[in-house]
């Protein structure tokens, strides 16, 4: 056996997964215990991408949501169910990007200001307080210099 | 009356006519097909394919239907001042879902998503983006086992753009 008896192995832990009793067998070859979970790890995010092709059996296991297995259109809509501020902080790779980036926002009332520059101390509070602390109450949202929006 | 479903394994699930109209994309299938409540005999002789749907995730819609059934229907609420869709999920929405282990909360909105049925669309949503509220970027990436593939230039411009949100 080429892979030290890793297939074998991590075919038995899928039985005891599903409740079946199968007596545990001692890995062969001097292969590393982290390897060993990786690989288990990642047969179970390639089992639950064959659990969404038609007519399979389901057996999803997944200890996180997958959210990027979504379509985009379905993140956009998980997406606008938040504030401006949670989806900027939602880019966190470029495909999560690339769907805030073509989303479209409607304000009632959008003020867009600049802040002088040289000023850092000054900048850097107006970063922190100005959007929320300020604006909040006016129902507006202020955007630095730097960000895009649509409409 | 009752209305025939079948699954993408062939299950068949026989449920009331009011069920099976919360869905829109049933409700326009049996309008095809030329069913209506009051012709029991194309209700019978035909049954609805949802190849897009496997036998344990059409039961949880089913059993979540069961339950809003009766529900009147909501009314289209505007985007809240920060430009957020605003729905509120109840409690029993809440305990309904936390029951669904990650994988199957995904197909079940998938589910909810093709069959059109909105109200459970939009509390599973809702759910999802209530796991991401107040969360900063590296927490959300960890949450949902993202892996970051900006470049650094890439990271500096969104921090540059986002700074006026973070803590």
């Amino acid at each position: 056996d080429r892979t030290g008896g890793l297939v074998e192995e991590m075919k038995r832990m899928e039985e005891r997964a599903r409740g079946r009793r199968v007596p545990s067998k001692r890995v062969a070859g001097d292969r590393d215990r982290n390897e060993l979970i990786y690989l288990i790890e990642k047969m179970k995010r390639f089992e639950y991408i064959l659990d969404r092709a038609p007519h399979r059996p389901i057996k999803v296991y997944c200890d996180y949501f997958p959210l990027l297995s979504l379509p985009d259109e379905l993140i956009t809509h998980v997406l606008s169910f938040l504030s401006i501020e949670d989806r900027m902080k939602a880019r966190v790779n470029k495909k999560m990007d690339a769907i805030e980036l073509a989303s479209k926002y409607s304000l009632k009332k959008l003020t867009i200001g600049e802040l002088a520059e040289g000023m850092s101390g000054m900048r850097k509070f107006a970063n922190k307080f100005l959007p929320y602390n300020l604006y909040r109450n006016e129902q507006s949202i202020m955007l630095r210099r730097g960000i895009s929006c649509s409409d | 009356p009752n209305v025939k479903l079948v699954t993408s394994d062939n299950e068949e699930f026989v449920v009331d006519f009011r069920i099976a109209k919360m869905s829109v994309t049933v409700s326009r299938l049996m309008e095809a097909m030329n069913m209506s409540e009051t012709d029991d005999a194309s209700l019978l002789s035909n049954s609805i394919p949802l190849p897009n749907v496997t036998k344990a995730v059409m039961a949880r819609v089913i059993e979540w239907c069961e339950k809003h059934k009766n529900d009147e229907p909501k009314e289209e609420k505007e985007n809240d001042k920060r430009g957020r869709t605003t729905h509120v999920v109840s409690d029993w929405d809440k305990e309904f879902l936390k029951n669904d282990e990650f994988g199957r909360l995904c197909q079940l909105m998938g589910a909810a998503n093709y069959l059109e049925i909105k109200g459970l669309f939009n509390d599973i949503s809702q759910t999802i983006a209530n796991m991401i509220h107040g969360k900063k970027s590296d927490e959300i990436a960890e949450m949902f086992n993202i892996h970051c593939d900006l470049t650094e230039a890439e990271k500096k411009e969104i921090r540059k753009k986002t700074a006026w949100c973070e803590d």
